[in-house]
This record gives structure tokens, sequence and C-alpha cells, in this order.
């Protein structure tokens, strides 16, 4: 049995374009394995907990299976995946409409209490629908998925600056929503 | 953004690993003279790393992932492979269950007191103490069949006894039994002691003798043929229980307190070293029960460092290969077997297993008491030692070998 692992991504490619069962299931596991958690948590950060996250995950992972299949050039998995998965949430959000969640819908999550780091967490998750949706996507992709600005910039195709702006305003934002629960944790 | 925006900007910025040179040194800069800035800065680490907390602790539900494979038409056989078997197979969940949970640290310990009970247990089967109060110039000794082979009566060096070994491990269905009766097993062990008053006082500190033998099994057959032997003494007896497997019980004591330091080679060799170093550094203490006169169970506490080297990501989201020595205080128990008795030297083989709060430990190695006094023996004892530890959900391993050099005590 071969260890995909020690494999590199196009060669996992490449085994899945030409090989048979049971070694194209096995490469395309393991490919999975590698970018499933980071594209899975980009899908649940942008739609929530709903069941359109998972539409879009999955999704995302046939689609590349379909384009290994047709031998479509593919240079980078990781930014392949999360540039399909955006491209089918802009798709769905164009579709279904998604509005944003008002300010005092949220707020009340946040006041008269004192917080443990977990909940902060979660908080930061919930602050984040207070986003507009490029900012959102803009944090999302830096600080979940672990992408440069450089990165996002060629996977959202917009010019650097501007996913600059939009990091360090999302985060701004974030900081001016949590700001009493982070005096409170400093006091505490 | 308030006065600071711009600041704030390059906060952010620096965070992100997406600052130059030159704003960086502006905003450290500015950060020495602005309170508020300061304020601004560690809210922005706080929030960077909560997003970070948050971000690793999302996994793909296994039946998305199922549903995934089944739709392209594939089978799943990575990670969430064994998992999915827990689900279909209950027999093989079971056993990937069990299989998790012996190598985890809690696991690892359990296991190891197993192994060591049952080792216990063994020892314990194939033993026999018989007390005899005091030896005399002469020892007639009735032995099993195989002592005739043994013998040689032209030597004072050959009371051979028996292959008492292979006489216990015919019968490991009978639980141990403690003689401590004189004469007790004289139904079977027929030992005429020719008392000798003169000599009394001077075989005292031998009087003890253990026989590996099942004395009252029923398929033990004596030959009840009497050797009669001239023992001197001291030296009679040395050999007599060094020759022939038999152990002198002159380790009477059940407890004993054994100190060590130690000297250690990282594997790799570290590149690193601690900012600062625990004061028992190297040090372990750990008080020993001898189960028999062959094994001692052991739980004390050491201090060390291993070095470790694993990949994480920093407070400002970047990547990166750690390198730590970090001092831990690990609470480890100690099973010590001693296959034969040298005199002065007791060489013993030893397994360790425990934990602190970064991990658990494994260590194996030899050594050998240095008997120096009745209770008192050095020990110089070299081992293979590892930590397993887990760093946000990956485990990692750091090894090293070293020497343990110190002091037993018994009491």
């Amino acid at each position: 049995m071969n260890n995909y692992k020690k494999y590199r991504d196009n060669d996992l490619i490449a085994v899945i374009a030409t090989s048979k069962e049971p070694q194209k299931s096995m490469a395309f596991s393991e490919l999975y394995d590698r970018y499933s958690s980071k594209i899975y948590l980009y899908c649940r950060k942008v739609f929530g907990d709903g069941g359109f996250a998972e539409d879009i995950f999955q999704e995302t992972f046939i689609q590349l299976l379909k384009s290994i299949e047709n031998n479509v050039n593919i240079n980078s998995v990781k930014a392949y995946l999360l540039i399909t998965a955006r491209n089918l949430s802009l798709n769905f959000k164009r579709q279904n409409r998604v509005e944003m969640v008002e300010y005092n819908d949220l707020i009340h999550l946040f006041n008269d209490r004192t917080y443990e780091m977990k909940e902060i967490t979660q908080l930061v998750d919930s602050a984040l629908e207070l986003l507009s949706e490029d900012q959102k996507e803009a944090f999302i992709l830096q600080v979940y998925n672990g992408l440069s600005y450089a990165e996002i910039a060629s996977i959202t195709d917009v010019p650097l600056t501007t996913v600059r702006n939009r990091v360090v305003r999302a985060k701004y934002r974030l900081r001016e929503i949590l700001t009493p629960i982070f005096e409170e944790n400093n006091k505490g | 953004m308030n006065d600071n925006s711009s600041y704030i900007e390059l906060i952010y910025l620096i965070i992100d690993g997406e600052a130059s040179e030159v704003e960086r040194q502006t905003l450290f800069s500015a950060l020495k003279e602005n309170p508020d800035l300061q304020i601004e800065f560690q809210n922005a680490i706080m929030l960077n790393q909560a997003s970070n907390a948050y971000a690793l602790s999302e996994d793909v539900p296994r039946n998305l992932t199922n549903n995934l494979f089944s739709k392209a038409g594939l089978t799943y056989s990575g990670v969430s492979a064994s998992t999915q078997a827990v689900q279909n197979n209950t027999k093989s969940g079971f056993w990937v269950n069990a299989g998790q949970y012996a190598t985890s640290k809690y696991g690892f310990g359990v296991i190891g007191l197993i192994i060591g009970g049952l080792f216990a247990l063994f020892l314990f089967d194939n033993i026999y103490n018989i007390s005899i109060p005091s030896i005399p110039e002469k020892v007639e000794i009735t032995l099993a069949e195989s002592t005739q082979s043994s013998m040689n009566e032209d030597s004072n060096k050959d009371i051979g006894v028996n292959n008492s070994k292979e006489l216990g491990k015919q019968h490991k269905t009978k639980k141990t039994k403690l003689l401590t009766s004189n004469y007790e097993a004289e139904d079977d062990i027929i030992q005429s002691l020719d008392k000798n008053k003169e000599s009394t006082q001077e075989n005292l500190e031998y009087s003890n003798i253990s026989i590996f033998q099942k004395a009252e099994s029923p398929d033990f057959h004596i030959n009840r043929n009497i050797i009669t032997k001239d023992i001197h003494a001291k030296k009679n007896l040395m050999n007599y229980s060094s020759l022939s497997g038999i152990k002198s019980n002159t380790r009477d004591e059940r407890f004993f307190l054994e100190m060590n330091s130690s000297s250690f080679w990282n594997l790799p060799k570290e590149t690193i070293y601690p900012e600062e170093i625990a004061k028992l550094y190297n040090m372990n203490l750990f008080l020993y029960y001898k189960l028999s006169n062959s094994i001692s169970l052991g739980l004390g506490a050491r201090q060390e460092t291993f070095y470790v080297r694993y990949n994480t990501i920093d407070e400002f989201s970047r990547k990166f290969i750690y390198e730590q020595q970090p001092n831990l205080t690990n609470i480890e128990l100690s099973i010590r077997y001693h296959p034969f008795d040298m005199n002065i030297l007791d060489p013993y083989v030893q397994f360790n297993t425990g934990g602190s709060y970064y991990g658990y430990t494994l260590r194996a190695g030899i050594g050998s008491e240095i008997k120096v006094y009745d209770n008192i023996a050095f020990t110089l004892f070299l081992e293979y030692a590892t930590l397993r530890y887990k760093h946000k959900n990956f485990w990692n391993d750091a090894s090293k070998i070293g020497i343990n050099y110190g002091i037993n005590c018994k009491f």
C-alpha cells in the first residue's frame, strides 16, 4: 500500500487523474485530509452553522475532483479550493440575498458579563456577522485560513492595498465591538 | 478611527506579519510614549489569540466526509477512517478505542501497572522463602533429583542445588506460600542441621536462604539423597547462593530510597538552551518497594529538560518551528528487575513511565547497584528517555540518552 502522506499535491493530483481504485480514493482522501478542515472552517465562518456551509463545502471538493479528472491545470490546491468555495458562496448569496445582521441584534451578547477566552473566541465569531461581507471575507481568509495579504489579493482578485484596508478595518471594528470584554478581562 | 488611527493600522499589520521594517520601528517608538496605544496593542493581540484559538477547533463532521465521498463515488481512507469504523463495526471499534486509550497518557500508566503486577505475580508464584535460624558448620541438604548432576563434591564452590528455575516453571499454578517457620518445609526438603554452638554467631548473617522451589507440590519428587557438605561458613554460602541461582536473602529491607543526579545528551543535539534552569535540574528521588528479591516497584519525582521541536503558529499568526528546552517536573512509576546478584554489584534493568502537565515520559535502561555497606549502595544507570507531548492537537516526541548516578539507602 502506498504511503500518500509523502506525496506532494501535484503527485496526488497525477494519481487521482490516472489511477483506478483504490489508489484514486486513497490519493483523494489524502488531499482531502490536507485541506478539508481549513475549507470547512472557511465555509462555516462565511455561512454559520446552517446546512449551507456543508453544501458549499461538499460542492467545493466535488468540483476539485471533476477538475482533476478533466485535467484542469491546478497550481495550488489550497488556492483552488478557496477560490472555488468563495465563488460558490458568492453565487449562493446572490441567489439567496443573505441579510446583514444588525448591530443591536448581537450587542447584548457582549454586555454585563465576565468572559473566558473560549467565550471570547465564540463572541469574535458572532461579531464577524457585524462586518461588511468584504471585510469579513478578508478577515476569515487572513486569520482562519492563514493567507498572506498577497494571497488574499490573488484569490479575491483585488489590489493588495484594498486587502490591507479590509483586514485592518475588520480587525479594528471587531476590536471596537469586543472592547468591553477585553477591558473586563484586563481588570480581572 | 481616532488620532492613533495610523498607528493602529500599523499594529494590525505588524501582528499579521505584513509590516515593513520602517513601519515596525515607527510603531515601536510610538508605543514607548503612548499608553493608549499600548492598550490598543494588547487588545489587538488578544483579538488575534481569540481568533486563532477558535480557528484550530473546527473539525469536519464524519457524516459530512462520508456523504461527500459517497457523492463523488469514492471511498474515504484517510484519518477519519478509523472513527468511521467505530460506527460500522463494534468489534473493530472496540480495538480502535482500546488502541487510542492505550497510547494515551493514562492508558500508558495503566498498562505499565498491569505488566508490572503480572510480572510480580509470576515471580511470587515461583518463590519460596525458607528462613533458617542459623547455619552450622555442616549442613545436610536434600534436594531435587537434578541436584545430583550438578554436584561437584570435590569443590566447596559447587554445592549445586538444583535447576531451580525449571522446577519453578513446572508448578506455575500453585499459589505462593511464604514459609517463615524454621522447619515447615521439613517434609519436602530435609535439612539436618548439625548445630554447632561455636559457629552459630558467625553464621547468623547467612541465616536466611531463599530457595526457588515448589516444596509442597505433589509433583515434586525428592530423591532424598542426603548431601553432606562441610560448609566453611561465609565462603560456602556465598558460592552456594551465587552459583546455584539461589538468592541469599541479605536484602531484608522492603523499602529503599534512591536519589540520583544525571547527565543527558539530547537526540538530536540541542541548538537552544533554557533561559533558566530548575533548582533540582536533572535530579530524581524515588521510593522503592521490594515486591520480591528480584523486583522492585518505585514511585518518584524528577526534574529534567527535553529538547522539543515542533511546528506552531505564534500570536501574530506566523508559522514557526519552535525549539524549546522546558523545565519539567515528572511523576514517575518505576519497575526494576534484578536478574541476578553478583555480591558487590547488583545489576538491574529498569522501566519507567510517568508524566507531567506537558506530556508523558517513558524511559528504559540498564544499571547496577554497587554495594558499599549493608544498606547503602551507589547506583549507576544508563537510560534512553522519551517525552511524548501534545501541541495543538499534534503529538510530538523528544528523546535523549543519559547516565544516572546516585545513592540508594535501604530501610
